[in-house]
């Protein structure tokens, strides 16, 4: 076997060493050194390279002919434009699959005889981090615009059920903190599966605890998806928010119940009002009802109703949690 | 201006009857049965909204694909607004409109928040003619593309 450059005893054990790939070529184009990462990277040892082609061992067919053509060139002429440049290109390996390499590839005498002194570095998990990059970039900027269009809504219809500029700007920010701290609940979660217990604890949260407390909350620990968690957060905040106006938060003496259940992998949400007198139906419907009625048909895909008692009232919602779509 | 649909801003505030007291074209136009596809409540609440602002009264709003094909069977709208990205599940907005299409080509925007040039590319092939307004769209924007799409279809 003809020794290797890479075996000289100072600048060849440096390039045995190094942590890229290093690959030395003759002139000829006959491979002549090969270190340990270029074993790693390209699945061939030295002894199996050594002596072999350059062009039939690591470049893909198509690039064959190119790199052959550039080599009788440079020999002929002395002009390498590949040379003393980073280059980025596919590259083969002994298993026959393709991966993107960064390459640098130089002239050097410093072995005695002229040789090409190739860099490689096997670039795949860059090339996946760009991509995994890119796409996280365009689901954020989905997911913004999205945000901003549920925004837009929130303040449209709120404005078309709000009879002054400051109603306006109550109602819209009451909303909009409501949303943000759903947000912050999913964003906490990773934007996967998020507690049903975080978002009614946070928007309660307001409300003292123990056994004086005008708000009890029983139900089990479950996860809800995004969509659902915001649906349910929007819900709740209308509920909270009509409560404090005219409901079981608004007199000394009412109070809010809230339970929830999973039966028959359906959940079972009940919001109930009670201590209060005199209470009667609405006669019109305002942005709250509507805006629940269209959150539970459209982003849960479930059903709603409201029982009205002359102490209060129960609000009863159902949906699939597991539902594919959410 | 002639052969164009114009659906004027003074019908903002137009009463619900307005496709009835409307002329010509935009009487058309405004009685014609209008399509929702999206999946987020408030903006599909929004659209509705606006559209009713510009006199349309035949609204129905879905939140799949699924559903839109589904509805399109029997409802037969002539003018459809949808989102491209539904949710997670099922098929996009340019698949269902694709869909419908194949029973007959219905005027079309898509509004989105975000469309690549690729899905962008896709539009243009397999739904040519349709619009593309941007998410948050506001109710000029969106009155300008309606007028637009339906006036191209009408031409054609």
């Amino acid at each position: 076997m003809m020794a290797s450059p890479l075996d000289d005893a100072s600048l060849g054990a440096v390039l045995k060493t190094a942590l890229d790939a290093v690959i030395v070529m003759r002139m000829d184009g006959v491979i002549a050194g090969w270190n340990a990462v270029a074993e790693r990277t390209f699945g061939w040892t030295f002894v199996e390279s050594n002596g072999r082609r350059m062009s039939e061992m690591i470049i893909p067919v198509r690039n064959r002919a190119a790199h052959e053509d550039g080599l009788s060139h440079y020999l002929a002429t002395g002009e390498g434009p590949v040379l003393d440049r980073h280059i980025e290109i596919e590259a083969l390996h002994k298993d026959g699959r393709e991966m993107p390499i960064e390459l640098s590839i130089t002239r050097t005498a410093q072995f005695g005889e002229p040789v090409f002194l190739g860099f490689l570095r096997d670039i795949s998990e860059r090339r996946d981090a760009v991509r995994r990059q890119d796409l996280l970039i365009g689901e954020l900027n989905h997911r913004v615009k999205n945000l901003l269009g549920v925004v837009a809504g929130i303040a449209h219809m709120t404005a078309r059920n709000s009879a002054t500029l400051e109603s306006f700007s109550a109602a819209f920010a009451g909303r909009l903190s409501s949303l943000g701290r759903a947000h912050e609940i999913l964003t906490a979660a990773t934007w996967e599966r998020a507690p049903l217990r975080a978002i009614v604890e946070e928007l309660l949260g307001p409300y003292p605890g123990g056994p004086d407390s005008p708000v009890t909350l029983d139900g089990p620990d479950l996860l809800l998806a995004p969509r659902h968690l915001l649906a349910v957060s929007m819900i709740l905040h209308e509920m909270i928010s009509n409560a404090v106006k005219y409901g079981g938060l608004s007199a000394a003496g009412g109070k809010v119940a809230l339970r929830w259940s999973l039966t028959n992998g359906e959940l079972n949400m009940a919001w109930i009002e009670s201590g209060l007198s005199g209470v009667v139906a609405p006669t019109r419907k305002g942005f709250g009802s509507r805006m629940i009625a269209m959150t539970v048909t459209h982003d849960l895909r479930g059903r709603a109703d409201t029982e009205w008692r002359e102490d209060g009232l129960t609000f009863h919602l159902s949906f699939d949690p597991g539902a594919k779509e959410a | 201006m002639p052969g164009l649909v114009s659906l004027s801003p003074s019908r903002r505030a137009a009463p619900p009857h307005a496709s009835v007291v409307a002329e010509g074209r935009e009487a058309i136009a405004l009685a014609m049965r209008v399509l929702v596809v999206e999946d987020e409540a408030m903006i599909a609440w929004m659209m509705e909204s606006l559209l009713q602002d510009m006199g349309f009264s035949d609204i129905v709003v879905v939140s799949s694909g699924e559903d839109a094909v589904e509805m399109a069977t029997d409802l037969l709208p002539g003018l459809i607004l949808s989102d491209i990205n539904l949710g997670t599940a099922g098929m996009d907005g340019v698949e269902a409109v694709m869909s419908i299409a194949q029973r007959g080509v219905v005027p079309t925007l898509f509004i989105s928040g975000y469309a690549s040039e690729e899905t962008r590319d896709r539009i243009r092939r397999q739904v040519p003619g349709a619009g593309v307004p941007r998410k948050p769209v506001d109710a000029e924007t969106l009155r300008l593309a309606v007028t637009r799409v339906l006036s191209v279809s009408g031409r054609n």
